[in-house]
């Protein structure tokens, strides 16, 4: 039997929380007002995907951090972390907000397209407003120092090469790579980032891997890993000169889409004259002499495409992936 | 040069920057921001870091690291404060010290056991980054040894704590462990990207997170047990008056060094293993501590042993989570990797060559992480007697406000208010559990390890050794030996009583 008192604490709390969900709402209602007039008038929310620390997380705070010498005074632009689900979160938030200028993203390309091929999503990457790209980042496949495998060619030859991956989605290009190459691979999925897979492959649980060359560049350097195809790239990269692209490969169409793209975007009819603000200060941004110099020092590469530039280029991009949904299939769920 | 050579002019040169008026305040500043960020519930450690980035901008990158390691330091022990005394942790890795720590409180000896906290955290601290920094090469080599197979027998030695933990009866524990891995695989599956148990709500893609539900869990239903009984969380009747200030925890500590010293090694370990994550670390050395502790059946009602290794291993798996940053330029937690975010924001390049480029740096980050440990010691200390007041305030007074702070801290997280839901459904399952004697940290542990558990166990199966590579290979099988043998001590060990009394 449940007492009186029980009963009636029980019912104080249930009215303490109705009250704490109401009220927090009420408050919020107010505060969304947006007057097309002086645009920006309040904080910039540049949402990413990824966690503190990484790639992401390092690219989007360098921005906010010198975009705020060309925002009006007290506009600051604030980066918010909204990790999970391999960046669906982050893009599912920027693409229905309202398109007031005052939410932006840096959503994961051409990752964020491959759900959509097979399955509806929240979103539509060929909708949103591109505002620029950063950086083209080529993909590298790298074979680890102690592997058996010290050549491409060992690795087209191979029964089962070991591959460490993150997940299927994120290293869809990786996957075609392989399948183009002719690599039977045989992969470990589950590692929380790239870092961790690079290193599964270090201490001998994996033979090659494939990631950004930004995000293997250190291993490079360090001679941890031997670079020995490069993806997604018109030329050779200078730090590694040596190693072939797949076009002179021999697969040229391939290599036309297997970059990846670091890029900001807004929702989908973003106003032209905020999209126009917003591009011109971003690449302002970009090219701020205090920026470059963080961004050699801190081998943050940048090589900025303005907002219509990225729509061009992203666009047969992501056609050219539906001819391999057949193969993708396979991998991606 | 070698990676781990000391070289001694740079480190007192660095050590300067920090002995002077400036450097003492900012070492102070980061201390305090880093232990209010660890002690409120939904901070922690790596979002005070987040908020004082855009502080560093105008300061050097080695000040900045002053600042930085000082907030984030300081954290770790910041979180032990409302595990003892409210019962929840102010972050995952310090859910461990919830098992003893709350029970001192009921008791009428937080002052002890916060006490003992900052005493171990400190003592941890020190030990885990000293051990750390003079054994970088040795010790990158034996991480090195750890594949798939050691990082699910590491989580599976997480898990079979709950054959330990003595709430309840052994099989209403393992159910809960049982339910709480159920849960940890709803959401994307880690390997395919699949969907499981996700009925279409699109919050649950992620999985239930497990710092609100470990509020939820805990904390609410503390509130609720309060509420109903009425009574402040210290029963001073029964507790002892005596003996229960700050400084009976320091001597406590002091007393089981021992013990310290062999925490703070299994979290060194621990910390440094990429991959395994530091949040088994408490677990894996309370565990220990109550398997090799004499007079050991007070561990879950009060110990203060109990505290002391959760918080030793907690403090010097930090020191071990700096290994993998230096040897291999991997982050080896989520606080590492914002400091090396940090630094690459101070145009700092973070690979291997930061030894040769930036060692003042490096070296800044271990004195402020060191000194951080002594400030913190001092603040918390001082602090100790009037925090543990908070659990003699009357329940009508004390549960709204705890309960507000939950679940404001449950939304600051992530600014979701998902996270606020899963809170209040998990403090109504809490308050149930509690109810019938199901073990609410078994829960927590089999949603906390539950997924890495799945990843590593399945890793294992993609490689070439299949369901053997647990077996043939020397650490998993030892670990597995291990595992075993604890889960079958306390078995025989209570037999073997059983058989003396009935003589």
């Amino acid at each position: 039997m449940k007492s009186g008192k029980e009963v009636k604490m029980k019912r104080t709390l249930i009215v303490c929380l109705v009250g704490l969900l109401v009220i927090p709402g009420f408050l919020l209602s107010f505060t969304s007002e947006a007057s097309a007039e002086d645009y920006p008038s309040k904080d910039i929310r540049l949402i990413i995907g990824g966690k503190p620390g990484g790639g992401f997380d390092t690219y989007a705070r360098a921005i906010g951090r010198y975009m705020k010498k060309y925002l009006p005074e007290g506009v600051n632009v604030i980066v918010e972390n909204r990790p999970g689900a391999g960046h669906k979160i982050a893009i599912t938030m920027v693409y229905n907000s309202e398109p007031d200028g005052y939410t932006i993203g840096m959503p994961m390309m051409p990752g964020l397209y491959f759900p959509q091929m097979f399955e509806e999503q929240k979103y539509d990457m060929t909708k949103v407003t591109w505002l620029v790209t950063i950086l083209k980042d080529p993909r590298v496949l790298a074979i680890a120092p102690n592997s058996k495998f010290k050549t491409l060619k060992d690795l087209q030859q191979a029964e089962s090469v070991r591959v460490p991956i993150v997940g299927f989605s994120s290293e869809t290009g990786v996957i075609l790579a392989n399948e183009e190459l002719g690599i039977k691979a045989n992969y470990i999925s589950g590692h929380k980032n790239s870092k961790e897979a690079v290193l599964a492959a270090l201490r001998g649980d994996g033979d090659a891997v494939g990631f950004t060359f930004g995000s293997l560049r250190k291993f490079f350097v360090q001679k941890q890993l031997i670079p020995v195809a490069v993806m997604g790239s018109e030329k050779r990269i200078s730090a590694i000169s040596e190693v072939p692209t797949l076009a002179e490969l021999g697969h040229a169409e391939m290599n036309e889409i297997l970059g990846t793209y670091r890029v900001l975007a807004g929702p989908p009819n973003l106003p032209a004259e905020r999209t126009k603000y917003l591009r011109d200060t971003i690449w302002k941004t970009l090219s701020d002499p205090e920026f470059v110099a963080w961004s050699k020092q801190a081998k943050r590469p940048v090589e900025a495409l303005d907002g219509e530039a990225t729509a061009k280029a992203l666009a047969p991009v992501m056609k050219g992936y539906t001819k391999y949904k057949d193969i993708l299939k396979k991998y991606v769920k | 040069m070698e990676i781990g050579m000391f070289d001694a002019d740079v480190f007192w040169a660095t050590l300067k920057i920090m002995l002077n008026a400036r450097g003492i305040l900012i070492l102070l500043a980061g201390t305090v921001i880093g232990m209010i960020f660890g002690a409120i519930p939904g901070l922690s450690g790596v979002t005070a870091m987040v908020v004082l980035i855009p502080m560093t901008f105008g300061m050097d990158p080695v000040t900045a690291m002053l600042l930085l390691g000082a907030a984030y330091g300081a954290a770790t022990y910041g979180g032990a404060v409302p595990a003892i005394l409210i019962n929840t942790p102010g972050e995952p890795p310090n859910a461990a010290t919830v098992l003893d720590g709350f029970p001192m409180s009921q008791r009428g000896k937080s002052g002890t056991a916060l006490g003992a906290a900052a005493t171990a955290s400190t003592l941890g601290g020190f030990i885990g980054l000293i051990v750390t920094f003079c054994f970088i090469p040795l010790l990158a080599k034996f991480v090195m040894a750890f594949s798939y197979p050691e990082f699910f027998m590491m989580t599976f030695f997480g898990l079979s704590i709950i054959a330990v933990l003595g709430e309840g009866t052994l099989l209403k524990g393992l159910a809960a462990g049982g339910f709480g891995i159920l849960l940890s695989c709803v959401g994307y599956d880690p390997m395919t990207s699949e969907l499981r148990y996700t009925f279409g709500i699109e919050y649950l893609w992620d999985g239930i997170e497990v710092v609100p539900a470990l509020f939820g869990l805990l904390a609410i239903g503390e509130v609720m047990d309060l509420l109903v009984k009425k009574k402040p969380i210290a029963d001073l009747k029964t507790g002892p008056q005596k003996g229960v200030g700050v400084w009976s925890g320091v001597i406590a500590t002091l007393k089981n060094s021992f013990l310290v010293l062999r925490c703070s090694g299994i979290g060194t370990i621990i910390g440094a293993i990429p991959g395994v994550g530091g949040t088994v670390a408490g677990f894996i050395s309370y565990m220990h501590a109550k398997q090799t502790c004499r007079n050991n059946e007070n561990f879950g009602k009060g110990d203060v042993r109990g505290v002391i290794a959760s918080e030793a291993a907690n403090d010097a798996k930090e020191g071990g989570a700096l290994l993998p940053t230096l040897a291999f330029g991997i982050p080896g937690s989520a606080g590492m990797a914002v400091f090396l975010g940090a630094l690459t924001l101070h145009g700092i390049d973070t690979g291997q060559d930061i030894f040769i480029a930036n060692l003042d740096v490096v070296y800044m980050l271990l004195i402020s992480m060191l000194g951080c440990h002594i400030v913190a010691a001092i603040i918390g200390l001082s602090l100790a007697d009037k925090m543990a007041l908070l659990t003699k305030i009357r329940p009508v007074l004390f549960a709204p406000i705890l309960f507000l702070v939950c679940l404001i801290g449950s939304f600051a997280l992530r600014n979701s208010v998902g996270d606020v839901i899963v809170t209040l459904l998990f403090g109504l399952l809490g308050y149930e559990m509690r109810k019938f004697g199901f073990s609410r940290i078994a829960l927590i542990l089999g949603l906390l390890l539950g997924n890495m558990a799945e990843i590593s166990f399945r890793q294992t199966l993609m490689t070439e050794a299949k369901l053997l590579g647990f077996f043939i290979r020397p650490i998993s099988l030892i670990l597995f030996l291990l595992i075993l043998l604890s889960v079958i001590l306390p078995f025989i060990q209570s037999y073997r009583r059983r058989r003396i009394n009935e003589k």
